[in-house]
């Protein structure tokens, strides 16, 4: 629900170009009904779009054609999550339900009843073979797709996720938590890896680079810290911004955070949509006002924003 | 030889100490009596943990300033295990947002971790919190912990929050993160018009591990 919140996009207010990165508009989609929630498949090639008429429309790229509308009946989906070849697309529902789609033939290809609550948020495997599921302020769960069956329950101190995501390799699942914590498993067995615990404010996003060699946090606290995933140990740290961090994603140089911040005083605002290089730990505001949504960064560069006027607007980092 | 609760009821019987007036037969009436106390207290219902929980909160019980505007609040209560025992070495932590709805992230005002004394009371004074966007009521953020037991996330609410307009019974589903009439607690108002403040009694029953 908090990320929906962070995620949501208010207005368009491009900023001046900086030197560095630039952003630059590739095409929109204007849905037949509003959209909710929105993902877009790690490798460029799909967006899937949860639409207030309860029904789940999925557009190729990069001809942004409409290619499957699957209804949802009554599942009221709380975020979606593709696995890195769009082949699968997780959705988590209020019910506790998490639903597995086959997205080019546009079917249901497994359900799993996993919570007895409402599931905030889902991560796919890249291989589409593990399921990680945050219900809310419970454990993770980390699921068999396939067998239909639990690997791990992966307890925190108190209450549960506010985020996951499994490594571009498939090997690491990491946790952010409300408890303010990071976690690094095992994606297979769902063994404990890594550890942080350095942050006094829950994270709210999280992404591992390319090379699955390093994990970025940031949240409330207004930082982002790159961490060694095997360690838990900070390699790179970004000084306090002045509002938290609601989303962010590493491009495919595997050098540059996209983070977007909020206003603490109204999450429904966006504020800055920034990058970090944490090579040189260069700064640039790429625009006010924007923040994307849709599971992080596509094909090392695409980001997806949906606005408040309907319409699906992506974007490339340049 | 210890005597059971049930073997202790009958001897009061027997004694005077307890009369009973009903048309059950008192050994229904004895049976019942010790059932209820068996059954303790409920788990204070848990409420989701929301945003902007901070560690390494303070561990004043005044959290307002002199001056700080807002209807200046009391709560009170005490932690206690299902069973019915208090547990002193509880911890509280309260966190919450200034009487405009804005919460301090960047330091610790209106937050606390609330020492529990030897009868496992807890206070707090602060200020009524105020509405914000994307909230619908006035909340009070609780962590509850205590050896043995499971941790309890839970909030306040005030059957005061115009939200209710008066009937929170009526208009509960206003707020739909509020899940349980028992945590709108009623409000007392005491002291004159020009230093007018409120005090709420909320009792944690944490459920054991």
């Amino acid at each position: 629900v908090r990320r929906a919140t962070v995620g949501a996009l208010l207005g368009l207010c491009i900023g001046a170009p900086a030197a560095g990165q630039s952003l630059s508009t590739v095409g929109k989609i204007v849905p037949e009904a509003d959209v909710r929630f929105t993902a877009i498949a790690p490798n460029g090639g799909q967006i899937a779009g949860v639409c207030r008429d309860r029904k789940l429309r999925l557009w190729a790229l990069p001809a942004k054609r409409l290619v499957q509308t699957i209804d949802l009946g009554d599942m009221r989906v709380t975020s979606l999550a593709y696995s890195r070849n769009g082949a699968r697309l997780a959705a988590s529902g209020f019910d506790g339900a998490v639903r597995v789609f086959d997205t080019a033939r546009g079917v249901l290809a497994s359900e799993l009843p996993v919570a007895p609550r409402r599931v905030d948020f889902v991560a796919l495997s890249p291989d589409g073979g593990r399921l990680a599921i945050a219900p809310a302020d419970l454990p993770v769960q980390l699921w068999d797709v396939a067998q239909r069956t639990q690997i791990a329950e992966l307890p925190t101190h108190f209450a549960g996720a506010t985020g996951l995501a499994f490594s571009p390799d498939g090997l690491l699942l990491a946790t952010i938590n409300s408890d303010t914590t990071v976690h690094v498993y095992d994606a297979a067995s769902g063994r404990p890896r890594a550890a942080f615990d350095e942050l006094d404010l829950e994270p709210l996003a999280l992404d591992f680079a390319p090379d699955s060699k390093t994990l970025v946090v940031g949240g409330a606290d207004k930082v982002l810290v790159a961490l060694d995933p095997q360690t838990g140990s900070v390699r790179h740290r970004l000084a306090r911004q002045p509002d938290p961090i609601g989303g962010l994603a590493i491009l495919g140089d595997g050098k540059t955070v996209v983070a977007t911040c909020f206003n603490a005083d109204d999450m429904n605002q966006s504020r800055a949509l920034l990058t970090w290089n944490m090579a040189t730990g260069a700064v640039t505001t790429l625009a006010t006002g924007k923040s994307f949504n849709g599971g992080g960064v596509a094909a090392g560069r695409l980001l997806l924003t949906s606005a408040g006027d309907g319409v699906l607007e992506l974007w490339e980092v340049r | 030889m210890t005597l059971t609760r049930r073997d202790l009821l009958e001897k009061c019987v027997a004694l005077g100490g307890v009369s009973v007036l009903s048309a059950v037969s008192p050994s229904l009436l004895l049976e019942a009596w010790a059932e209820q106390e068996r059954a303790g207290r409920q788990p204070t219902p848990a409420n989701e943990i929301g945003p902007f929980y901070k560690r390494r909160a303070p561990g004043s019980t005044m959290l307002r300033s002199e001056g700080d505007p807002g209807l200046p609040l009391s709560v009170t209560g005490q932690v206690w295990s299902a069973r019915g025992q208090g547990l002193p070495e509880a911890v509280v932590e309260v966190w919450q947002a200034d009487h405009l709805g804005r919460y301090d992230i960047d330091g610790y005002r209106y937050r606390a971790r609330l020492p529990v004394d030897g009868t496992a009371k807890y206070t707090v004074e602060t200020v009524m919190p105020g509405h914000y966007p994307g909230r619908v009521c006035q909340h009070i953020h609780y962590l509850v912990t205590a050896p043995g037991h499971r941790p309890l996330i839970t909030q306040l609410y005030f059957a005061t929050d115009p939200v209710f307009e008066g009937d929170p019974d009526r208009n509960l589903a206003r707020d739909p993160l509020v899940q349980s009439r028992e945590l709108v607690r009623p409000v007392v108002l005491s002291g004159d018009p020009k230093s007018i403040r409120a005090q709420v009694q909320f009792e944690l029953v944490l459920e054991a591990l």
